[in-house]
């Protein structure tokens, strides 16, 4: 192995790379646009949801409500939900021209002064549609409301005191946990596509510098200089690694750009809102260590894998299996609490996306850095061992 | 100059190339003729280092194939008819890579291209990407990146097949340019016309073996036909030597 046809090999690939414009596409537009439309989206999303539903009356068709003026008139004042009369109520309902329904049985407001056996509404609503089940809310809500105020009146007609029915308050209060919540959901998200970015970031660069150049008939013409195979494997493997960085720095920007966005457009959202997330120095060092090593372990395993393929598309096919692969312990890691045991910790992508998610969260484990940081330093020599192998093997250059 | 003897290749059960041998001196265009999977671009990947022979020696320039295969690629150069190009560069920028890989001085890179691109009419589309340019044009970039370094002994598998009849002919002509220099060249094909043409003498390959060697005239003579194309025939489908 030289140096100058290492750097020769790699300056040639990555300028090769940058002029590829499906490779652009996938580093830079999906990185910077995708990933806020992703972060972004479904917050939108509910929150105009949510918005509309909050502003717009749910209607609520009661049946004989003449039986029940008072609850009736309680209902109206408050001002939550619009009582109207329909002809043919539960088909309203089911069409979705009303929200709910309410019924209000025969002497319903005699029985209630008669104390004597009670009376039952019953409440309709189609759980299928979320307008329905926000009307419903609504309506089971006022209605504990407009019982508990029958109590005390019933209790004031008595001589006694209201708190007989109210031995304590209850107040709810949001405190302040703007790290730990904010930090909470990126500790799920961001391994996610840190992760991923480090097996699929580049992947098109990869395929490119293997199955390409047999694909083109360029690799026999390189076989026949006089640089060391290892030259080219590792001119070749720094170019992958330098896109995946890359690619996952400008997915790590596109993603801080949706929190930027979020925090202006929607601070409504609990997730958004209450963002206060930063990294501190020493840690983000860290981060940056361990995305390192893994694109650069992915980087190896990757070219080694497409070098063993025939053209693109199979290696594309081969592609599509390993960002799958790779997909499923990422997700597993971020939505559970996964075991972190030292013969866990030495599983290669598994170690890293807890280390990962543990730093987020301010969680700095030496001993998981250290296990992760050494294993996954071992699985890249080795992977590199066996790129340089594969490299010189006659039968997969030349697979028939 | 080439010299090869008992050269084996085996692939699995396979055997692809048995028992070549022959040898290609300086200031002469020698020639493997032969039909379609007679063992051709096998032995000259075997030559170029490229593949591994299961038996057999070869030395290129005075450099063992097996035990020098790095000074035997410095002089080397080879073009077969898959030989492609990178279609984001430029014709320059894929000439310029090959040459820096062959750790060719940036005067000497540049010298050399003044000097081949004008003969090939490479100039005229230099600076324009490899992917734009027709498979003749190419072509001539790929022989011109088999040039550079302006290698002692040259290997070319098929360089005419699938090119036009313009192209074909400046390749040729190329090709011929180098009898009667200090330059070796192995030349494989299946055209008669073109091994009757170019070569000074023919080594007619078949089913992995040598099946008859000399002059286009010693071939003839041999066999008492007429037309190489008769001797061909007769060898290939007799199956039998000479
Ligand atoms: N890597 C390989 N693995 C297995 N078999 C191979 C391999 N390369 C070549 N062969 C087989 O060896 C035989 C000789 O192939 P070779 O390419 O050397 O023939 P050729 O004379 O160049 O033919 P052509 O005119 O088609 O180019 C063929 O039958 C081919 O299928
Ligand atoms: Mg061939």
């Amino acid at each position: 192995m030289r140096g100058r046809h290492v750097a020769l090999v790699w300056q040639k690939e990555l300028l090769d790379t940058i002029r590829d414009r499906r490779t652009l596409t996938m580093m830079i537009v999906v990185p910077l646009l995708l990933t806020p439309v992703l972060v972004l989206g479904p917050s939108v999303l509910r929150q105009s949801q949510e918005e509309s539903q909050q502003q717009q009356l749910q209607s609520v068709a009661v049946v004989n409500g003449q039986e029940a003026p008072e609850l009736l008139a309680f209902l109206r004042d408050s001002g939550l939900l619009r009582v109207v009369s329909v002809p043919n109520p539960e088909e309203a309902l089911k069409e979705g021209r009303v929200q709910a329904v309410l019924l209000v049985p025969e002497g319903f407001a005699e029985r209630l002064a008669r104390e004597d056996e009670p009376p039952e509404v019953v409440l309709k609503f189609d759980i299928s549609r979320s307008k329905s089940r926000t009307a419903h809310e609504k309506l089971a809500q006022l209605l504990r409301a407009y019982r508990e105020r029958v109590v005390i009146e019933r209790l004031q007609r008595r001589g006694l005191s209201p708190q007989l029915v109210q031995p304590f308050a209850v107040r709810s209060e949001v405190i302040e946990v703007e790290q730990r919540v904010s930090g909470f959901l990126l500790s799920m998200l961001l391994p996610l596509f840190l992760v991923l970015w480090a097996a699929v970031g580049g992947s098109q660069t990869a395929i490119d510098v293997t199955a390409g150049e047999k694909e083109r008939g360029t690799l026999e013409s390189l076989l026949v200089t006089p640089p060391r195979r290892s030259s080219f494997v590792v001119g070749k493997f720094l170019t992958i690694t330098t896109v995946t960085l890359g690619a996952t720095a400008l997915s790590l920007a596109g993603f801080a750009l949706s929190l930027a966005l979020g925090k202006r457009f929607l601070p409504e959202s609990e997730f958004f809102g209450r963002l206060g997330f930063a990294l501190e120095p020493g840690v983000l060092l860290l981060l940056l260590g361990v995305m390192t090593l893994i694109s650069a372990m992915m980087s190896a395993l990757t070219f080694t894998l497409y070098l063993w393929t025939r053209n693109f598309k199979e290696a594309q096919t081969y592609a599509s299996y390993l960002s799958f692969a790779v997909m499923f312990p990422a997700f597993y890691v971020a939505f559970t609490d996964p075991p972190t045991s030292l013969p866990a910790m030495l599983i290669p992508v598994y170690n890293v996306t807890v280390v990962i998610k543990e730093l987020i969260l301010g969680d700095v484990r030496w001993d998981h850095i250290g296990a992760t940081l050494l294993s996954s330093g071992a699985y890249l020599v080795l992977s590199l061992a066996l790129a340089v192998r594969v490299f010189q093997n006659e039968r997969v250059l030349f697979r028939q | 100059m080439i010299r090869v003897t008992n050269l084996h290749k085996r692939f699995g059960d396979f055997v692809a190339v048995e028992d070549v041998g022959f040898e290609a001196r300086p200031g002469e265009i020698f020639g493997l003729l032969g039909p379609n999977g007679a063992g051709k671009t096998t032995t000259l990947r075997m030559i170029a280092t490229i593949l591994k022979p299961t038996r057999g020696e070869i030395t290129v320039a005075g450099f063992d194939a097996l035990k020098e295969p790095e000074q035997v690629r410095r002089h080397l150069g080879v073009l077969s008819e898959h030989t492609g190009l990178y279609d984001r560069l430029t014709a320059e920028e894929n000439v310029r890579y090959f040459a820096r890989l062959r750790d060719l001085p940036e005067d000497e890179i540049q010298r050399r291209m003044d000097e081949i691109f004008p003969r090939l009419g490479i100039d005229e589309y230099a600076h324009k990407r490899a992917g734009t340019l027709s498979k003749g044009m190419k072509q001539k970039v790929a022989l011109a990146i088999a040039l550079i370094h302006d290698p002692p002994v040259l290997l070319f598998d098929e360089p005419t097949s699938g090119l036009d009849v313009m192209s074909s002919r400046s390749v040729r002509s190329f090709l011929e340019s180098f009898r009667g220099t200090d330059k070796t060249v192995l030349l494989s094909t299946h055209l008669m016309p073109e091994a009757e043409r170019l070569c000074d003498r023919i080594g007619i390959v078949h089913k992995g073996r040598i099946v008859a060697l000399g002059t286009v005239e010693e071939l003839r003579s041999l066999s008492g036909k007429r037309e190489l194309e008769d001797v061909f025939v007769e060898l290939v489908e007799g199956g039998g030597e000479l």
